[in-house]
């Protein structure tokens, strides 16, 4: 694999698209929008978790324990207000396509492609080159966020989060940075697929509000002309839904962040506030979930990689 | 062009520069090449020596020898005081001039450009022309260039190769080429006191093409025809000024090699000063 490379131009590459989204301030402005939205998610989390236990504890009424999940504080069950997976759920896609749906076309589209083609790197040099940049950027958009967020949290509330909130939260971390990193890859096929940088954003966003936005009513209008039983229909709204990466991202974001999502059964999740599973346990119920993604960032780098190989730069 | 830098795989046939296939984009075989596009193109976020200093990355070029060949280059080319600009910055002259200096960084052995000098003020276009000649004539470098400028070509190329709609219809050096399509050359005699009369005796017994105006006669014709032109006009009394020999011009021997209608369509000229290093 290292003979197919070489370090130093590789590096140049990074390095020249590095350099560019600093000076057009799109990497300070993407982290910038990012920290301050999980500066607000921890705020919000701390906010509610006071609100709470000035109620009397978390949770229903009656609740067998009154300490705080916070980890679920991160999900999508607890919150008031936009947590962590909401974020990254929501946001993630856009800032992954901001980064990622220009570059290649911008080359096409400024001619500079044929300046690379014509000296001694090789394709595979450019886009391992450019990819290293992207993921290096998403990289520290997932890192920050979680971080951001967890220590805004901590600081409101005098350092109580520990143990395996912790765990979850950092576990949560390493998926967030897969999603991102598929949605990256998206952006990436777009941009080798069309020449012109608007058309390859276009399409990205479009994807994006069709397997993000539209998803869930697009599965439904399916599902109910297919399905002939409450069960059935349940049970096939859930499959349709599972095609889209964000509902699969959202699945681990459920079942990691909050220890009462207990599982999957018929295309509906099991919750039981009085019942809680390990960490190791929420894995189990997504580590399929976890595969296809890092599936779909392999199989796309891939594809990536063949467009660009054969692609014919045309003047 | 794009085929020889590996940015496009041939339709038929097969492209080997240095025995190798480009598109395969072998290193190495890069390395020795460096390609100027008719459309100069930047990275705007860069300024001129940033740009060309990327070019040194790209190369693997140790970093002071990078900078050493920029401050070379940018001297012969005239654009030192701008190297600290971006590129849209510059006029289209000097944009060309820094695509030209970018493709010769790694100090290639095969230099490919094309059309260098499509809209260029007439000292951009000298100073190129004089520093492709230059560095053909000092460093051995094969220079080829895809044009329609044929004044240029004529006064840089050694070796011509004509395309017409995608299909070579002649190539050779220039003498090679007069000798296959040039009409022999035409004799200009200036001329006093020649009369319509004695013009007619030209056309007539040397049975050439003569053209008259302002005194100076032009005649197309075969081998000696200055000796039989000159033998004419003195005998018949006209005073002559001066006399010369003139070869066919590179458009004439285009238009002949091309013809007159594919002239006027899609062709293209492709010179190579002397080859000195193996292609």
């Amino acid at each position: 694999m290292f003979s197919l490379f070489k370090t130093d131009r590789v590096l140049a590459i990074t390095r020249k698209e590095l350099y560019e989204g600093l000076r057009n301030f799109r990497f300070p402005l993407v982290l910038g929008v990012v920290a301050i939205l999980s500066l607000l998610s921890g705020l919000g989390g701390a906010q509610y978790v006071t609100f709470l236990q000035n109620q009397n504890g978390f949770g229903p009424t009656g609740a067998a324990s009154s300490s705080v999940d916070y980890g679920a504080l991160f999900g999508l069950t607890e919150s008031r207000g936009l947590s962590l997976a909401e974020l990254a759920i929501l946001y993630s896609p856009v800032i992954a396509i901001l980064l990622s749906a220009d570059l290649m076309s911008k080359e096409r589209d400024s001619r500079t492609i044929v300046k690379l083609i014509s000296k001694p790197i090789t394709r595979s040099e450019i886009l391992i080159g450019k990819s290293l940049a992207l993921v290096s950027v998403l990289v520290a958009v997932g890192a920050v966020s979680p971080l951001i967020s967890f220590a805004s949290l901590q600081a409101s509330l005098g350092g109580t989060v520990q143990g395996e909130d912790l765990s979850r939260l950092g576990v949560f971390t390493l998926v967030y940075i897969l999603y991102l990193l598929v949605w990256g890859m998206i952006g990436l096929f777009y941009s080798n697929l069309f020449k012109k940088p608007i058309t390859s954003y276009l399409v990205s966003i479009l994807t994006f509000l069709v397997f993000s936005l539209l998803w869930a009513n697009i599965t439904s209008v399916v599902a109910n002309s297919a399905a002939t039983s409450v069960a059935q229909l349940e049970s096939e709204q859930y499959t349709f839904r599972m095609i889209s990466i964000t509902y699969i991202f959202s699945e681990v974001a459920l079942f990691v962040l909050n220890p009462h999502y207990l599982g999957v059964n018929g295309g509906q999740y099991t919750f039981d506030w009085f019942k809680t599973t390990t960490l190791v346990g929420s894995l189990s119920s997504v580590w399929i979930d976890i595969l296809v993604l890092a599936g779909s960032f392999v199989i796309l780098w891939v594809l990536n990689y063949k467009m660009f190989g054969r692609m014919n730069i045309t003047p | 062009m794009f085929c020889l830098i590996g940015a496009l795989r041939p339709e038929s046939g097969a492209v080997e520069v240095f025995g190798k296939d480009p598109y395969r984009c072998d290193p190495e075989v890069k390395g020795r090449i460096g390609f100027a596009p008719e459309q100069p193109a930047f990275y705007n976020h860069l300024t001129v020596q940033q740009n060309l200093v990327f070019a040194g990355q790209l190369l693997s070029q140790r970093a002071q020898k990078t900078k050493t060949r920029v401050r070379e280059l940018s001297k012969s080319f005239a654009f030192e005081e701008y190297v600290g600009r971006k590129p849209w910055m510059l006029s289209h002259g000097y944009r060309q001039r820094v695509a030209i200096a970018e493709a010769l960084v790694g100090d290639p052995d095969l230099l490919i450009l094309d059309e260098p000098t499509t809209g260029l003020d007439p000292s951009s276009m000298i100073r190129i022309r004089n520093e492709l000649l230059k560095m053909n004539k000092d460093r051995g470098m094969t220079i080829l260039i895809s044009s329609h400028n044929l004044h240029l070509l004529e006064r840089t190329a050694d070796y011509y190769i004509f395309l017409a709609r995608g299909t070579v219809v002649a190539s050779g050096t220039l003498g090679e080429l007069s000798e296959k399509f040039g009409r022999e050359g035409s004799v200009a005699v200036e001329t006093e006191g020649l009369s319509p009369e004695v013009e007619a005796r030209l056309s007539g017994e040397l049975g050439a093409a003569v053209r008259s105006k302002d005194g100076i006669v032009t005649v197309t014709s075969g081998p000696g025809t200055l000796t039989k032109v000159l033998g004419l006009l003195v005998s018949n009394g006209v005073i002559v000024k001066n006399a010369e020999t003139r070869k066919d011009a590179l458009e004439a021997i285009y238009v002949n090699a091309v013809g007159e209608s594919n002239a006027a369509n899609d062709t293209a000229v492709t010179g190579a000063p002397e080859t000195k290093r193996q292609v």
